[in-house]
């Protein structure tokens, strides 16, 4: 009791202390304006972004009417799956700019995968400015700003020797300067993302429902996570230094790896332990297996007298017509599979590479927050899987379809086996991608919020540990 | 007398254990860094002399003119290992023909799909951020410390200029920067030379020199900061944080938020558009020449009515598109060969007209791409690590400027090779058919499979890339450096203008 009572008022000496200083009142200034700007970029964005995908939309129902005048041209031209913006995808920001957001399939295979963004080459390197990017730079940057001297510079100053003259155990210092900073600047980030979100409305273009607002506090329950993270390095570097200089110098440095290294090296880690094949590569071992196959059906197509010509639809077809449409099936498993498996081990690399990151905090922060607003590598995985149902809803509907055609052979899927007929294009199902739900979001981002929990803990663990050796004299 | 501030600030600065701690980051770093980026490098190398054969190749084995495609490729450039730039996320090869638009964007390139999200390590992204840190925190202290010291009244009372003693300073943590920055050079060398494929000539010796000096000049600029924070604070603890705060402002925030508003005031059109344009071209395309097959082919007129019958090698195909550049007909008949002269007389024109538009939508909007770029970098220029960035792309040769350079050459030279095919003939015997086969017409035989000579193309124009050397890139950076070494300028001034008013009491 006695302790939580010294403890309260140590934070409230703090607070007052932080709340009047300049390099509080200069983040305060920093934060709200970086937050304001990014919320006028996220509304402005959104506008391109919708309108872009409307433009999307009515491209490819256009291309879906023209392709439905025969039924065959539908099932092997490419449907696209589309990744719709989510609500706080660009208030929170996410990786998404670059990172897919389209899978064009067919009955047969996935044909690309590609980022319908236009984006620029020259400024991908930088983040958008949004929530992720406030927090990810700025917060952290003044969590360590404001914690570095916490209790180094008392001891410069010879205040600590005073200090601790009290009955104050050393642990309740460390847990109120610790709170104190947390709590000042946690106000701050928040009173900022609400200004943020405050623009946003005034601007008009993003709509947040109800399921939003739960996300959006469980992000800002993460970003106080983060912060916490943080402060407790910033706190655990000052009781580990004696000059406040040294202290920020360490913290600055690691601040600046935990940034910038460290994902860089993941990247550079996985390319190599999770190697990919190279495109090319893939592409001349799939030719070499499918020339063998080719020669093999030229020698052991069933010799019958004349039918030789194959691109007439007929039912039923001639032995030597089956026999081949057998290979063509053969070839194109061989080439879905090949792919398939490619794309899956791009997938699985990027997500090692994330799950490597997850050594620095603030992309543990950045993973955390991005699965929570419906972005990130977690939800591509997710996209891939979704394409990949939908090409077999697209197979289901195709053959549906052609076995209303007496004259097709109905052999699944060769292009010269399937309906000509024209199909009527709003029976043909489109793709509508399904964000995950709010139980599963959460289960996805669990993960790196524990550990980001678990970091805080140990470092403010390490912090109590290390004050109780701190050599207060001068 | 400078000459003794700096040999003493020298040797104080290389005796610390900051000196060994940074010279230590840098070449551990440079070395993690060199090794992903050379194994990048020597991929794209081979992929572009792959490529290189293979054009060669398929120019001395065209059989027709229509098989005519050069297929051009920009070198990679080896000092894409001090600044990645836009080199690896760009096509490096542009294939010429009459129904393909030459573009450099398009909406599927790039193989790590997923990868991207993460940053690209490089010898500049050290350099800006590390470094630059790195020389704020040698500079820092170098007089409130020294006041905080109380050795900086000493000093002050020797027969000394201030500014005298600023310069001392200056030089001497300078020096120290670029010993370090040398040795990471070193480094990156050794390694270079261990992996035997990678060479430099005299010119991008001479680029990667200038880089260097890039580097100094962009660490002196740091150095500078340090300087003014610390003659306009007096404690160092405060000197640290101005520092520090400054280091944020200007190396993350500030081109983060020119990024940003260049982004939302010019922003990019959408490529699906373009795409979309592009196949609505093809459709008019293919609706016209069909439209001119059906009323000219020989096969559809009513005397003709069972003269053709399925089967027969009529050469009739009936796919036409922008891309589809030629089909070889193979025709047993002079009347059809005849007809597919006039349909090409028709249709190439046609192609070549239609294409361009596609290409000019696409010209467009690498204009566009440029000028938000360009407006990203004017409303970055505040931070010197936008200019620096910017110089060192220009003269690594991975500028986006430089990949549009090509990009244009090689649609002039694609006029160039469209008017050497037009001289050649659309409707000519050549350009779609066979020539053996329309030799042995008269030897009445049909069944030989056998291929027809390679066509002469010593007389095709040669592409002529853009003027990309070593002058060329400096007169290119003249304006970022030169901006660069104004900063320097104005803030040598501006230290000595503070230290001049220092008080140090």
């Amino acid at each position: 009791m006695k302790t939580a009572i010294m403890v309260v008022i140590i934070i409230k000496k703090e607070l007052r202390e932080i709340l009047v200083s300049g390099r509080y009142q200069f983040a305060a200034l920093l934060i709200l304006m970086a937050m304001m700007i990014a919320g006028w970029n996220s509304a402005k964005t959104a506008e391109h972004l919708k309108s872009l995908s409307s433009q999307r939309t009515s491209i490819d129902e256009a291309r879906l009417s023209e392709q439905a005048r025969s039924l065959v041209s539908v099932a092997f031209n490419g449907r696209s799956a589309l990744k719709p913006q989510d609500n706080l995808e660009l208030l929170v920001g996410t990786s998404e700019h670059q990172l897919p957001d389209q899978i064009d399939v067919n009955v047969d295979q996935i044909l690309t995968i590609r980022n319908g963004r236009s984006s620029n080459p020259t400024l991908s390197d930088l983040f958008e400015l949004d929530w992720i990017f406030v927090f990810f730079y700025l917060v952290s940057f003044a969590a360590i700003l404001s914690s570095y001297d916490a209790i180094c510079g008392e001891r410069e100053q010879g205040t600590l020797q005073l200090v601790l003259g009290n009955p104050i155990s050393r642990e309740s210092l460390v847990l109120g300067k610790f709170i104190a900073i947390v709590l000042s600047l946690g106000a701050l980030a928040i009173v900022g993302s609400m200004l943020n979100l405050l623009v946003v409305w005034l601007i008009g273009s993003v709509s947040v429902s109800s399921l939003d607002v739960a996300r959006i506090l469980l992000i800002w329950m993460v970003g106080l996570f983060f912060l916490a993270v943080m402060v407790g390095l910033g706190i655990f570097g000052s009781s580990l230094f004696r000059s406040s200089v040294s202290s920020l110098l360490t913290l600055v440095f690691v601040w600046a790896v935990m940034v910038q290294v460290i994902p860089s090296l993941a990247r550079s880690a996985a390319e190599e332990l999770e190697p990919v094949p190279q495109q090319k590569t893939t592409q001349a071992n799939l030719n070499a297996t499918l020339v063998q196959m080719s020669k093999e059906e030229m020698s052991t197509r069933p010799a019958v007298n004349g039918s030789r010509v194959l691109n007439r639809r007929r039912n039923p077809p001639s032995p030597i017509e089956l026999h081949y449409f057998d290979y063509q099936i053969r070839m194109a498993a061989l080439d879905r599979a090949t792919w398939d498996d490619y794309y899956q081990r791009q997938l699985r690399q990027a997500r090692f590479a994330e799950r490597l990151t997850w050594l620095s905090p603030n992309w543990l922060f950045r993973s955390a927050t991005e699965t929570l607003a419906g972005g990130g590598i977690d939800w591509q995985l997710s996209l891939f899987e979704q394409a990949r149902i939908h090409r077999n809803t697209l197979g289901e509907f195709i053959k549906q379809q052609d076995q209303l055609d007496n004259q097709s052979p109905h052999i699944y899927f060769v292009e010269s086996s399937i309906s000509e007929r024209p199909v009527n294009p709003s029976l043909v199902p489109r793709f509508r991608y399904q964000p995950a739900g709010f139980i599963q979001t959460l289960a996805a981002a669990f993960p790196p919020i524990g550990l980001l929990v678990l970091i805080g803990f140990v470092l403010l663990g390490l912090s109590m540990v290390v004050i109780n050796r701190y050599d207060v004299r001068n | 007398m400078i000459k003794a501030v700096f040999r003493k600030e020298l040797i104080t600065n290389l005796l610390t254990y900051r000196f060994i701690f940074g010279l230590g980051t840098v070449i551990a770093l440079t070395a993690i860094v060199t090794f992903p980026l050379v194994a990048d490098y020597e991929h794209r190398l081979t992929t572009y002399q792959e490529a290189q054969t293979n054009a060669e190749h398929l120019l001395t084995g065209v059989r027709v003119w229509a098989e005519l495609e050069p297929i051009l490729s920009r070198r990679p450039s080896p000092l894409a290992i001090l600044q990645q730039g836009v080199e690896g996320k760009l096509q490096p090869t542009i294939t010429i023909s009459p129904g393909q638009p030459v573009h450099l964007v398009g909406l599927d390139d790039g193989e790590r799909r997923y990868l991207e999200f993460l940053p690209n390590f490089d010898s500049t992204t050290i350099v800006s951020m590390l470094l630059a840190l790195l020389a704020l925190l040698f500079s820092f202290d170098a007089f409130s410390g020294e006041k905080e010291a109380g050795s900086l009244r000493m000093i002050m009372s020797q027969p000394i200029r201030r500014w005298k003693l600023l310069l001392g300073k200056y030089l001497g943590i300078l020096t120290t920067l670029t010993a370090m920055l040398a040795m990471g050079l070193v480094g990156s060398l050794l390694i270079l030379r261990f992996r035997g494929t990678f060479q430099l000539n005299e010119d991008e010796w001479l680029a990667m020199v200038v880089i260097w000096f890039l580097y100094v000049l962009y660490l002196s600029l740091f150095l500078l900061i340090g300087l003014v924070c610390s003659a306009l604070t007096h404690r160092s603890n405060l000197t640290l944080l101005v520092a520090m705060t400054c280091w944020l402002v200007l190396v993350i925030v500030w081109p983060h938020v020119a990024r940003s508003l260049a982004e939302q005031v010019n922003p990019l059109p959408s490529l699906q558009r373009i795409e979309r344009e592009h196949e609505e071209l093809d459709r008019q395309f293919a609706t016209q020449v069909n439209g001119y097959d059906r009323e000219h082919n020989p096969m559809y007129k009513p005397e003709n009515q069972g003269k053709f019958y399925w089967g027969m090698n009529t050469g009739d195909v009936r796919t036409h598109s922008l891309a589809n550049t030629f089909y070889i007909v193979r025709s047993d008949f002079p009347q059809l060969i005849e007809h597919r002269q006039q349909l090409r007389e028709f249709s190439e024109p046609l192609r070549v007209e239609l294409t361009n538009k596609v290409e000019q939508l696409y010209a467009d909007y690498e204009r566009r791409l440029w000028q938000q770029t360009k407006l990203a970098r004017l409303l970055g220029c505040p931070a010197p690590v936008v200019l620096m960035r910017w110089s060192t792309a220009v003269l690594s040769g991975t500028d986006l400027s430089q990949y549009l350079d090509s990009a244009s050459a090689a649609r002039q030279y694609r006029l160039l090779v469209l008017s050497y095919l037009e001289r050649k003939g659309f409707g000519s015997v050549d350009y779609t058919t066979d020539q053996y086969r329309a030799q042995s017409q008269e030897r009445a035989d049909h069944s030989s499979d056998e291929e027809a000579p390679a066509l002469p193309v010593s007389d095709l124009p040669r592409f002529d890339p853009p003027n990309d050397s070593v002058q060329e890139r400096l007169q290119m950076v003249f304006l970022p450096s030169g901006g660069l070494v104004l900063m320097n300028c104005l803030l040598l001034a501006i230290a000595i203008a503070c230290i001049e008013h220092y008080d140090v009491r």
